[in-house]
């Protein structure tokens, strides 16, 4: 009885997969998406000029289409945790995270955000912005250069355009 | 109907009316909605052409390239920008009162598209040529004021309602002047009617008789806009994103589509006072018309990428003690001179 | 005179506009950085005689390394992890390291999606590296070494 029904719901989802209205609706909008990521205007340390630089005429992250610092969170489509993390300010930043509609992302930039950095003993720094958020790319460097920012940022593209690439990628490429 | 030269959009309204034969009635309604489809077709084509051409002149500005991603040289980034506002969630904050909060992106497009409809895009080509043209779009585009409260109020935030505020200060303020500056206009050509007034430049464009009325015009308009230096409703730094706060999605792409239609708008304006409208040598009167208000449209995203924003007791101060007194100056002078012009040449005038 | 300020404003962006641009198009030309960027680092593992400095001089403990010995009484490396979530990319490591085994390289593009690929095996690295034909493996540092002990 249980194994049927389970096998009854593998079918619809199997169908809801074949379904090709939807998923090339699904394409073209995660297509958009992967060419117009709008960060919110938001940096907590050193890593955040890395991040204005990058925005700048020498690195431009315009040329993806990536340059528009939305100041409001509700028009945001990523976050890019820049810098350390307090324990005073995480709630500040999950706030800004909670704030922004779906779907929406995180990079987390620079070792700071990505486990403590040098301040991971440290009582007052939360070890890593996936403490309290799901990050979906990582960026060592302290600072990264605006480069790595902007590879960083490409391959968000390439994991929201391809999300199963990804999720393979994950159980052994 | 005068056929020389440029009637291509109007020889092509022939033969959809022929069409139709002896029934006006049915052929004015299937005019009126062609027509509406035209202008909403070419707010969101001005929206998104002007969006990527302002963000490619900042580029260019800057010494960088802007976006050049997509498509040739980048001309679909704004497509995808769209598409994907389009897939975005639609938050509406608890707090919010509803009505007002929804209804506000509507009303700002809403009267974009009134405003489009009376203005003249070539010769034999004004959607609705009414005789108080200049009146009716001056009264319509002074209500867009209104939407941008509604949004500052019905977000129930403190940085929407301070934007609102300003908004409704600054679009105020400023909207007297641009309407004392089109005034002088209106003074020579003793018509409100948007296709009178661009033939009566046809021997002179309006900016050299009223050079001045064309500085405050041009100063006051940016005001309207809302565009920097005097972006102060949605200025970021003190008011994360003013009236707009609290809008995600598809409402705000709508503010933004406003936002750029009123550029638009006001460009043309000025390409149909000040410089002529459709008139021009050689080329149809239509591209005529884009020449003009596309270099508008540049001056205005010159002026953005160049000055920093004003303090608001700064834009105030402008605005009341400078550009008024400038307007009304404008007005008499025009007196004056239309005075002294009817004693040299008696015939002219009425 | 009013408004000499904002005419000079508006002639410099209008110059800019038509100036040569300065951005880098990176993800097409890949940037040659300044050759002491430290912006990755990398182990040359026949060259690192596992003494151990590098960790020692890690502000962060950043890297962990662990040694056996031969036959012939000699150390050799088993495993050298670092932890990417800690460092801080200063180099005091590879200024420690006596026989520069470790060293920072321009490399950039190390983002990742998921926290454990920051913890790097810098042997695996090293080897997947050689592999790739990016760096030669050297020819037997052993005996250089060995060589260098005789005449000392």
């Amino acid at each position: 009885m249980e194994v049927d029904k389970e096998k009854e719901l593998r079918e619809a989802e199997e169908m809801v997969k074949k379904n090709i209205i939807l998923t090339t609706v699904d394409t073209a909008l995660n297509w958009a998406r992967g060419h117009s990521f709008w960060p919110v205007t938001f940096g907590l340390a050193c890593c955040a000029i890395e991040m204005m630089a990058a925005g700048a005429s020498r690195y431009d992250l315009s040329r993806f289409g990536y340059e528009v610092f939305r100041p409001s969170p509700r028009q945001a489509d990523v976050m890019i945790v820049a810098g350390t993390i307090t324990r005073k300010m995480a709630p500040a930043v999950r706030r800004i995270y909670d704030q922004m509609p779906e779907p929406k992302w995180v990079i987390a930039m620079g070792s700071c955000a990505n486990g403590g950095g040098p301040f991971v003993d440290s009582y007052a720094v939360v070890p890593g912005a996936d403490a309290f958020l799901p990050v979906d790319v990582y960026i060592p460097g302290c600072p990264p250069r605006p480069e790595s920012l902007i590879y960083g940022l490409l391959q968000l593209k390439q994991k929201v355009q391809n999300p199963a690439k990804v999720r393979l990628s994950r159980h052994g490429k | 109907m005068p056929q020389y030269g440029s009637g291509l959009f109007v020889s092509i309204a022939h033969l959809i009316r022929g069409l139709f034969g002896g029934t006006t009635v049915t052929a004015d309604v299937v005019m009126t909605v062609i027509n509406s489809l035209i202008i909403w077709a070419l707010i969101a084509l001005a929206a998104l052409s002007l969006i990527l051409l302002e963000r490619k002149v900042a580029g260019w500005m800057q010494l960088r390239t802007g976006p050049n991603r997509l498509g040739p040289r980048g001309w679909f980034q704004t497509v995808a920008d769209a598409m994907k506002l389009l897939g975005k969630e639609d938050i509406f904050p608890a707090a919010a009162d509803k009505w007002v909060f929804g209804l506000a992106p509507m009303f700002v497009i809403g009267l974009s598209v009134m405003v489009m409809a009376v203005i003249p895009y070539g010769k034999g080509m004004v959607p609705v040529d009414l005789n108080v043209g200049i009146f009716y779009l001056l009264a319509v585009s002074a209500l867009t004021t209104i939407p941008f409260f509604m949004a500052g109020w019905g977000s129930n935030n403190k940085f929407a309602l301070l934007g609102g505020m300003r908004a409704v200060a600054q679009m105020i303020s400023y909207e007297i002047p641009l309407v004392f500056s089109l005034l002088g206009v209106v003074m020579i050509t003793q018509t409100f009617k948007m296709s009178a007034i661009v033939n009566a430049q046809s021997h002179v464009w309006f900016i050299l008789l009223q050079p001045l009325g064309f500085v405050v015009y041009t100063i006051a308009a940016t005001a309207e806009t809302n565009r920097a230096p005097f972006d102060l409703v949605e200025g970021e730094s003190e008011l994360t994103a003013g009236a707009f706060t609290e809008y995600t999605g598809m409402r705000w792409a709508l503010f933004f589509l406003g936002e750029y239609a009123n550029l638009f708008i006001v460009s043309a304006v000025a390409a149909t006072v000040f410089l002529g409208g459709w008139q021009g040598p050689f080329l149809p009167g239509w591209i005529w018309f884009a020449i003009k208000v596309l270099f508008m449209v540049f001056l205005f995203l010159w002026f953005r990428w160049t000055f920093p924003r004003l303090r608001v007791d700064q834009l105030m101060h402008f605005g009341w003690k400078v550009l008024l007194p400038l307007s009304v100056a404008n007005i008499l002078l025009t007196g004056v001179g239309i005075y002294i012009y009817q004693l040299i040449y008696p015939a002219i005038g009425g | 005179m009013f408004g000499k300020g904002l005419a000079k404003g508006l002639g410099i962006t209008f110059r800019h506009m038509f100036d040569k641009k300065i951005t880098e198009f990176y993800p097409e030309d890949m940037p040659t950085l300044p050759p002491r960027t430290r912006s990755s680092l990398a182990l040359n593992t026949p060259k690192c005689i596992s003494c151990g400095m590098c960790s020692s001089a890690c502000p962060n403990k950043v890297i962990t390394l662990t040694t056996d010995k031969n036959e012939s009484n000699k150390k050799f490396l088993t495993s050298y992890h670092m932890d990417l979530t800690r460092c801080l990319f200063c180099g005091l490591c590879t200024e420690a390291c006596p026989t520069k085994a470790l060293y920072t390289t321009t490399e950039f593009e190390n983002a990742v999606y998921f926290r454990e690929d920051m913890q790097w095996d810098m042997m695996q690295r090293y080897r997947d590296k050689v592999a790739s034909g990016e760096i030669k493996e050297e020819v037997k540092p052993e005996t250089k070494q060995e060589e260098a002990k005789d005449n000392g």
